[in-house]
């Protein structure tokens, strides 16, 4: 089972390929209710960055150990403790960033993204592709969350990280949860489209330059 | 059967294991957290020792806590009292008064405790009564002193809101006017009654005397708008406005009730039921303090 990855197929598959977001549409409850703003995005996807990446870690290292009938259970128990750690951590060494994610980063246990990686790839891949395969995601699922938060806090507020671009609210209605919706469903069509168009590109020139 | 029982050890194990690390993480960091929350507190509080809040506070400010308990069975089988954890100049000291407010006991606190500590007071307080008493805590409170004066003093509490417990701090001048109100933590509705923790709302409280407190109602009107201005203190910057017509504004709506958040008017009359409460007991409980500790010759640190 175990292929042949390396660390730049890893990363493009988290952030192109497979985006969490664009792609597998997998945890879209907290995409689409926290990124109002970006800031809120980068925070989020920072603290998911963190959680994938170690649980993959600890799946893979511990992946002839857990018994496969309750891998489900055992990964859940893994993904708790690591967002419980960060939690407590952060309360205690970083109070003043605390404040701010405290909320998300407890909600990081249930998101379907780090369960999925785990089931998919780290169970049946060694350390270090896994490693790379949680940077990649946790990449993947920041970028996503940073481009809608983008578009949402600039239509939406007239800002971005809080300063402001235009003087006014040009649609206060991307500010409001809905609005999640639409702008990542309008992203996740934009992002095929030059998916595909870069992909076409790539073809072309393989077949002018064999 | 062998399955099965692989199975439950390997979750077992797994749970284990989570539940060392998380223990150990919690050992490491627990003192931190609460030291954490300590300081935000008292940088909460720090913003209302001057009389105008915000203002820079004055070097050498301290805080005293005062923790009041209910304790049964102190000295006698069925007697009910309650107890005061005071500082006093000769260390801390457990007052405890009747409920007429007559003085039963005073029993000095010995050995170092860290008293702000839930569980090190509560077994201080024990130690200090003789140990055979049952208590329980109620209340903090927390006066600011310097050089002797009394600068403020600060109500934890909390009352019900609309969902769940609302927790706030509210900040008294020495004569017993509401200097502001912290929510400290809320579960409301967002949008509807979580508004409580927005200026708008909780700075209506400001400035109220404890007569007028007595008397403060919650109308269901819109906030006028130049009352919207005056109560959010944090866009006066923002405002091209000048500070005497501020002023103004706030003169107009001084007298005016709390106009309750539209859309929440259970979360704003219980927020507001609340404020009363704690001030009014607060103002009972210390004018029962004062008295006794004047009577008796206890001298206090604040």
């Amino acid at each position: 089972m175990e292929g042949n990855y390396t660390v730049l197929n890893r990363l493009t598959n988290g952030i192109f390929k497979e985006n969490p977001i664009f792609k597998l549409a997998l945890s879209m409850c907290p995409a689409v209710a926290v990124t109002n703003n970006i800031r809120n995005g980068v925070l989020l996807g920072l603290a998911v960055l963190f959680v994938q990446v170690a649980s993959n870690c600890t799946v893979s290292l511990l992946r002839r150990v857990i018994h496969e009938r309750i891998r489900i259970p055992a990964y859940i128990i893994i993904i708790a403790t690591w967002v419980s750690v960060i939690d407590m951590v952060l309360a205690a060494y970083v109070p003043a960033v605390y404040k701010e994610v405290a909320l998300y980063v407890k909600l990081i246990v249930v998101f379907a993204i780090i369960i999925s990686r785990l089931e998919v790839f780290a169970c049946r891949n060694k350390l270090w592709p896994s490693f790379w395969d949680g940077v990649g995601m946790g990449v993947g699922f920041l970028f996503a969350l940073v481009m809608v938060g983008f578009v949402r806090e600039l239509l939406g507020s007239g800002t971005v990280w809080g300063y402001e671009i235009v003087p006014f609210r040009p649609f206060f209605f991307w500010s409001l949860p809905p609005a999640g919706f639409f702008a990542i469903g309008l992203l996740m069509a934009l992002f095929i489209w030059v998916e595909k168009k870069f992909e076409a590109w790539q073809q072309k020139r393989k077949e002018v330059r064999p | 059967m062998r399955e099965f029982l692989k199975i439950a050890l390997n979750l077992f194990l797994i749970s284990l294991a989570s539940a060392a690390i998380l223990g150990l993480v919690f050992m490491q960091t627990e003192k931190a957290r609460k030291r954490n929350e300590r300081t935000r507190m008292e940088q909460a509080m720090l913003t209302y020792v001057t009389p105008t809040p915000g203002a820079p506070a004055p070097a050498g400010v301290a805080f005293r806590s005062i923790h009041r308990y209910l304790v049964e069975g102190a000295d006698g089988p069925v007697r009910s009292a309650i107890g005061y954890v005071l500082p006093a100049q000769t260390g801390p000291v457990v007052l405890l008064l009747t409920p007429e407010g007559a003085l039963e006991k005073v029993a000095p606190i010995t050995g170092d405790h860290d008293l702000e500590d839930e569980a090190e007071r509560d077994r201080a307080v024990a130690q200090a009564l003789g140990g055979k008493v049952r208590l329980t805590y109620t209340d903090s409170y927390a006066v600011a002193v310097k050089d002797g004066q009394r600068l403020a003093s600060f109500i934890r509490g909390r009352t019900q809101g609309f969902k769940t417990w609302v927790h706030m701090l509210v900040a008294l001048s020495p004569d017993n006017t509401v200097r502001g109100l912290d929510i400290l933590e809320q579960e409301e509705d967002p949008g509807l009654g979580g508004d409580i923790g927005y200026e708008y709302f909780r700075n209506q409280f400001m400035g109220r005397t404890l007569e007028a407190l007595e008397k403060l109602k919650v109308v269901k009107l819109p906030l006028p708008r130049d009352y919207r201005m005056c109560l959010e203190r944090s866009r006066w910057p923002k405002l091209d406005v000048g500070a005497d017509e501020i002023e103004r504004m706030c003169q107009t709506h001084r007298d005016d009730d709390i106009y309750a958040i539209t859309g929440a008017t259970i979360s704003s009359t219980r927020v507001t039921a609340g404020v009363k409460k704690l001030v009014h007991a607060f103002v009972t409980r210390m004018r029962a303090i004062d008295a006794v500790a004047a009577r008796e010759g206890i001298a206090l640190t604040f």
